[in-house]
């Protein structure tokens, strides 16, 4: 919600050469907005994986970060940090425009000292990552220990891929 | 011919069944897992030909669901909600799909999130977790916040305490 605004005239992120991309092919920074489902997550790792490297993650929001009003829901992950590496997060909910200019011009500047290179953790302890994603991505058993009553047949199709 | 409201009452009534005046244009109706596809036909008949939704109730205490379907009538502007109490351990209940269309993606729904089963709908595949094994989520004894601790390692208020 507050990309659009931040694009657009009125803050015009394009002025510090920051601009939206078509494809994550074509994308430096993958910016995690809002809070992250199940689903979503499978998607989030899909995309960031096809980004050709450098790249870089800016979780946004309080969501992404610890769950924020969402976080003892059933289908909400809590910190995104444990699925893909994060450079850096911008707290807030939602974030002001002029939040997100100054987490991408800090972003830029750690860049250029070299203290942003998450993707290089996510090579280093790709197992670690991996045994999270699939934890909450594969799980074939009943979390709290209550298996259900009714049949869950076909239900476990994507564990099986 | 558009019927008043007292008159809809007069006639549900008639047929036996709990009524309640809820508002100006909405009133509640409580009936019998036995009856309850002659009594949805029936409001059909009269010209309910709207099916707006389907939900259900955990009643964990008294161990029922209360499943309530929502009815609606462009001529009589009137809306009913049609409760039925069952069995939650034997939560079963005739299919409507064959009334109304619409009806099947509702059922899905209530069967992902309550477990209720639909007899006669051939297809009750999950339409919006991927990979769920645990209860139905939405049931009273699904613990969701010990559910996002245990498998998301959700910390209790962001780790403030």
């Amino acid at each position: 919600m507050e990309l659009p605004p931040a694009m657009t005239s009125r803050w015009d992120v394009e002025r510090f050469g920051i601009g939206p991309m078509a494809t994550p092919r074509q994308a430096d920074v993958l910016l995690v907005t809002g809070y992250v489902s199940l689903k979503t997550l499978k998607r989030i790792i899909r995309t960031y994986e096809q980004m050709p490297e450098p790249k870089w993650v800016l979780a946004f929001g309080s969501c992404t970060v610890n769950g924020g009003i969402y976080w003892d829901s059933y289908n909400t992950i809590t910190n995104l940090a444990e699925y893909i590496p994060v450079d850096i997060t911008v707290s807030g909910c939602m974030p002001r425009p002029e939040a997100v200019m100054d987490a991408l011009q800090t972003l830029m500047k750690m860049i250029q000292s070299g203290e942003a290179g998450a993707y290089k953790k996510y090579k280093e302890n790709y197992e670690y990552y991996k045994a999270n994603q699939d934890r909450v991505l594969k799980k074939t058993v009943p979390i709290l220990g209550q298996t259900p009553e009714m049949d869950l047949e076909g239900k476990n199709e994507d564990a099986k891929e | 011919m558009k019927m008043q409201k007292s008159d809809v009452i007069k006639q549900l009534v008639d047929r036996g069944n709990k009524v309640y005046d809820l508002y100006e244009n909405q009133i509640a109706l409580e009936v019998k897992k036995d009856n309850l596809l002659n009594d949805l036909v029936f409001l059909r008949s009269i010209g309910f030909e709207h099916l707006s939704f389907i939900t259900a109730v955990d009643f964990i205490d008294e161990g029922e669901f209360e499943v309530v379907y929502h009815v609606w009538s462009y001529t009589h502007k009137i809306h009913i909600l049609v409760k039925v109490r069952i069995d939650r351990k034997e939560p079963i209940l005739p299919t409507v799909n064959n009334l109304w269309e619409q009806a099947q993606f509702y059922e899905q729904e209530v069967h992902e999130f309550f477990g209720i089963k639909f007899e006669g709908n051939n297809d009750l595949s999950p339409l919006f977790l991927e990979n769920w094994v645990d209860i139905p989520p939405l049931r009273k004894d699904f613990d969701t916040r010990e559910f996002s601790i245990r498998l998301y390692d959700a910390e209790v208020d962001g780790g403030d305490i």
